[in-house]
């Protein structure tokens, strides 16, 4: 590496090496966009990748349940980014009735969501999707790959993966599946923030504090709660994700572990 | 605010387990204060409750079986720090993914630590962990002779177990740059001179990290970037890459390794931008003066100091498939965007990757995590370099029927 | 030498589905194997603790893993073990997971056992086996030493839970699974149980209560006939404490 490139330009020309080598071996490729943070940080990483040109379709999965400001920040940007968007909506459920954040909860994903990609990528004969996931989103996701195989039903054999070394990246594509490929994997959620700012990339203003709220992510308005906050810059809120991760990490201290101990004897019924 | 990214140096412990690895890491972590006070009352507590006296080895094990837990891909967290830079522990063979990630360079160690115990002297263990880090092409090494706290720090015992030591590693081609006399247990050497020894005036083990050289700044190295692809946005074709090593500016000559032909620079692209130089790591396209033919896995060259060219690929490979590797079985080679039909010609120095023990001086087949030293003969001409030197053109994976089968690196003698 | 332990492993299960268990078929038929029937009481922790320390339950008072509503510690324990005394003499010895004590004794060796040694989930009972295996495996490679005693407990949980059903077989196949990984590993090499199990009604001390303060149902508890398997062992086991006392024999030390 040279020595005077910092962090993020580390971070930056791996994800760049991921997409070129992706669109490299599929050319029937997308990638998609949530409008998020994360997916426009994806976007503009897309951008840098192909010199200002995207040359694949950006899918948007429309659920019907979004936020207004949502809708205008997307049809603003694919216009000045020239992208070549594809609105995926599961019309057919919508009209059966099937709303966001009704019913179980489960549902509606699964049809707006899931099924709404699985038809788009159907009709278009997506062999490979780009998605902006990072490892430390959740506990599971520290187990993806870069480049990571789904079944035809999207399934996803995590104990199996294929062992996957420094940038060589490969997919073991046949007709009935298709590839998933995160060029974000390695980024935690302060990084993409300090690159936002570096960028100076547009970002939907619920991002950031209004009347002592703002949203930490943004999903189906149905399904996403503000947090309290009054955070109202890229900074502040850099500095506030610092400080929550801080005081999370909790160590296992020797009482705690006498008393998980005391419990599961208990439970077996030896006290 | 910080620009630039500490890199951490990387180094690796071996030698016989009884000769006081842990120990030695143990003190290192306390010495050098790398270790909380919480974290050491809270291994001490442990050990009471095992009815067992604290040693420094176990804030080592303690580490390691706490990582373990983790999620994290991270192999190496476990690092001490001078006022000069931070260093990372690879923790030593025995570990299952230790092996597997020094060898596809994962996580391979700038330096190593080898250890002896002075009173027992070279034992098997020693030797096998001594081949396995000449076979990774390891230059920096300082070795300990521990114990001396039980040799009543005699001068006579160093001398006699250095003398044997010098004579092995010779063999093998290790230069030790330091042959230091320590003891773990007792801390003489390491982070401190040592009162007990005025016969020995050299440096302390962490005096000698010290003067090792962080061996990656890439930029100043001849130029190498392997084509990724070829795009053609608004008319202009522009050749895409990521520089592997050196630095290219705007007029410079490149040549395009294996088939020769060369031009030179006429714009350096990033999105919105020309540069008028660029360095190692860094994602570009370029566009040259000549309309010449090129192709995704060529190699972009300093015209004045260009790489091997070979059909021949000697590399220390990690197999890593159920089904076995066998001599004239035809794989496909990938080293940096290079994708090469090869076989394999012969499999020498076969050795288990958990116990270094070694299975074979000549074999016919290589099993799942084995390692050995395979000579590959190549359909067409691979460009290839040593992995110490420019590591993207120093390792390559082995695909058999599209899956991954191999890791490999290459030390060029 | 290589001790392997298998908590509450009974003939019971292993015989009559010894066609699903194809380590066991084989090194039975190639090694010496035999019925270890109990004189004490089939506590796990006090024979363990016998076993180990060549003292009977009256002399080592070590009953339970609890005592007095207090959780035992191995400085509860007022003895000196097996290992104690090797190391004393010099002879390289570990000790992985003796479960007379909760979480279970480490001597000279470091390991987080699964549910911090009382596994109860499915998951955390399945994840021992492989835990102990690998790290069996893992020591046995780099730094073998002399004596080796490793103890699989998740076994006896199971048993208690599940005894009766099939996923109690399903667990035998994986332990079979596991013994195959560790076998050859020793030239010597014990395989052996501190006792048996049988029906919960039907068992001639009960150690526990039949449903537990959280609702869970026992279906099985501890029978005094253990299990024996000797490769090339020079003593034979009649009584626990022989193991203590064959190995002070066979190492030759006081």
């Amino acid at each position: 590496m040279s020595n005077n490139m910092n962090h993020l330009d580390e971070l930056e020309n791996k994800s760049v090496y991921i997409i070129r080598e992706a669109y490299n071996q599929f050319k029937k490729i997308a990638v998609l966009w949530s409008i998020g943070k994360d997916s426009t940080t994806l976007i503009q990483l897309c951008r840098k990748s192909f010199f200002g040109h995207i040359p694949f379709p950006v899918i948007h999965i429309d659920t019907g349940a979004k936020f207004e400001e949502m809708y205008e920040f997307r049809d603003k940007y694919a216009k000045e980014w020239k992208l070549n968007l594809i609105i995926a909506m599961n019309k057919e459920a919508m009209a059966r009735g099937v709303k966001c954040g009704e019913g179980d909860g489960f549902t509606c994903c699964n049809e707006l969501k899931t099924n709404a990609l699985k038809q788009c990528m159907a009709k278009h004969d997506f062999k490979a999707l780009i998605l902006g996931i990072r490892r430390d989103e959740h506990g599971i996701r520290a187990k993806e790959r870069v480049f990571s195989p789904r079944d035809q039903k999207f399934n996803w054999d995590y104990k199996n993966q294929p062992p996957e070394l420094w940038n060589q990246y490969r997919s073991i594509s046949d007709d009935q599946t298709h590839v998933r490929i995160h060029p974000l994997l390695h980024w935690t959620e302060v990084d993409v923030w300090k690159y936002i700012k570096r960028e100076n990339l547009p970002i939907n203003k619920l991002y950031f504090a209004k009347n002592g709220l703002r949203y930490r992510s943004l999903g189906c308005k149905p399904n996403t709660k503000p947090i309290k906050s009054d955070a109202d810059t890229v900074d502040k809120i850099i500095e506030e994700i610092k400080k929550s991760k801080s005081s999370e990490r909790a160590g296992r201290s020797q009482d705690k572990e006498a008393a998980y101990v005391m419990q599961r004897l208990r439970k077996l019924g030896y006290m | 605010m910080r620009n630039q990214k500490e890199s951490k140096f990387k180094i690796v412990f071996v030698g016989h387990v009884d000769h006081g690895k842990s120990t030695l890491i143990g003190r290192l972590l306390c010495d050098t204060k790398s270790i909380t006070e919480e974290k050491i009352s809270e291994v001490k507590t442990i050990c009471k409750q095992q009815g067992k006296q604290f040693e420094y080895a176990y804030l080592m094990d303690h580490m390691i079986e706490e990582r373990d837990q983790n999620i994290t891909i991270d192999t190496a967290q476990i690092f001490f720090k001078t006022d000069a830079r931070e260093y990372v522990i690879i923790d030593a063979p025995g570990h299952v993914e230790f092996t597997k990630n020094m060898i596809t360079g994962a996580s391979q160690a700038e330096a190593a630590i080898l250890i002896v115990d002075a009173n027992e002297g070279i034992q098997e263990q020693t030797k096998r962990h001594a081949k396995f880090l000449s076979l990774l092409g390891l230059e920096q090494v300082i070795v300990v002779i521990n114990k001396m706290d039980k040799v009543k720090y005699k001068e006579e015992n160093y001398i006699k177990v250095k003398k044997e030591l010098l004579e092995f590693l010779k063999k093998i081609k290790i230069t030790p740059t330091f042959i230091i006399p320590i003891s773990a247990f007792k801390g003489d050497n390491i982070a401190k001179k040592s009162d007990n020894m005025d016969w020995y005036e050299d440096k302390t083990v962490l005096e000698a990290l010290e003067t090792f050289k962080e061996t990656k700044n890439l930029s100043n190295k001849p130029f190498r970037m392997p084509i990724q692809d070829l795009y053609k946005f608004d008319e202009i074709r522009i050749i895409a890459g990521q520089i592997a090593s050196g630095t290219i500016k705007k007029g410079d000559e490149v040549t395009f390794l294996p088939k020769g032909n060369k031009s030179s620079i006429k714009t350096i692209e990033k999105m919105n931008q020309q540069l008028e130089s660029a360095s190692a790591g860094e994602n570009i396209g370029i566009t040259l003066i000549d309309p010449i033919f090129v192709d995704r896995g060529d190699i972009a060259t300093q015209s004045d100091n260009k790489p091997k060219s070979t059909d021949e690929v000697v590399g220390n490979l990690f197999w890593m498939s159920k089904e076995p590797l066998s001599i004239k079985e035809n794989l496909t080679l990938q080293c940096a965007t290079q994708e090469i039909g090869v076989f394999a010609e012969s499999i020498t120095n076969r050795i288990n990757s958990s116990s270094l023990k070694i299975i074979e001086d000549k074999s016919n087949e290589l099993k799942e995590m084995e390692i050995a030293t395979v000579k590959l003969k190549a359909d067409n001409p691979v460009i290839i370099e040593d992995f110490n030197n420019i590591p993207e053109l120093g390792r390559f994976i082995l695909i058999r029927n599209g899956a991954v089968v191999a890791g490999g690196i290459i030390t060029l003698n | 030498m290589f001790i392997i332990g298998l908590d509450g492993a009974t003939w019971d299960i292993i015989k009559p589905n010894i066609d699903k268990l194809p380590t066991f078929k084989k090194i039975l038929s190639q090694h010496d194997n035999y019925t270890i029937s109990l004189q004490q009481k089939p506590w796990s922790a006090s024979v363990w603790c016998s076993m180990f320390s060549g003292k009977l339950p009256e002399e080592h008072n070590h009953l339970d893993f609890v005592k007095d509503g207090e959780v035992q510690t191995r400085n509860d324990v007022k003895v000196d073990f097996i290992w104690d005394i090797l190391s004393r003499n010099n002879i390289s010895v570990k000790a992985l997971n003796i479960p007379f004590i909760v979480p279970p004794y480490n001597y000279n060796i470091y390991f987080n056992p699964p549910g911090y040694g009382v596994p109860l989930t499915q998951e955390e009972l399945n994840t021992e086996i492989t835990e102990i295996t690998n790290k069996i495996v893992s020591v046995t490679g780099d730094s073998k030493p002399e004596l080796f005693i490793a103890v699989y407990t998740a076994l006896d949980k199971m048993s208690h839970l599940h005894w009766g059903g099939e996923s109690l077989i399903d667990y035998y196949i994986k332990i079979d699974k596991a013994v195959n990984k560790i076998f050859e590993l020793d030239e010597k090499v014990l395989i052996l149980s501190d006792h048996g199990f049988t029906d919960y009604d039907k068992a001639p001390v009960q150690t526990l209560p039949k449903i537990t303060s959280t609702g869970n149902e026992l279906k099985g508890d501890h029978h005094p006939d253990a299990i024996a398997i000797a490769k090339n062992i020079p003593f034979k086991v009649n009584q626990p404490i022989d193991v203590f006392n064959g190995l002070i024999s066979y190492f030759n030390v006081k």
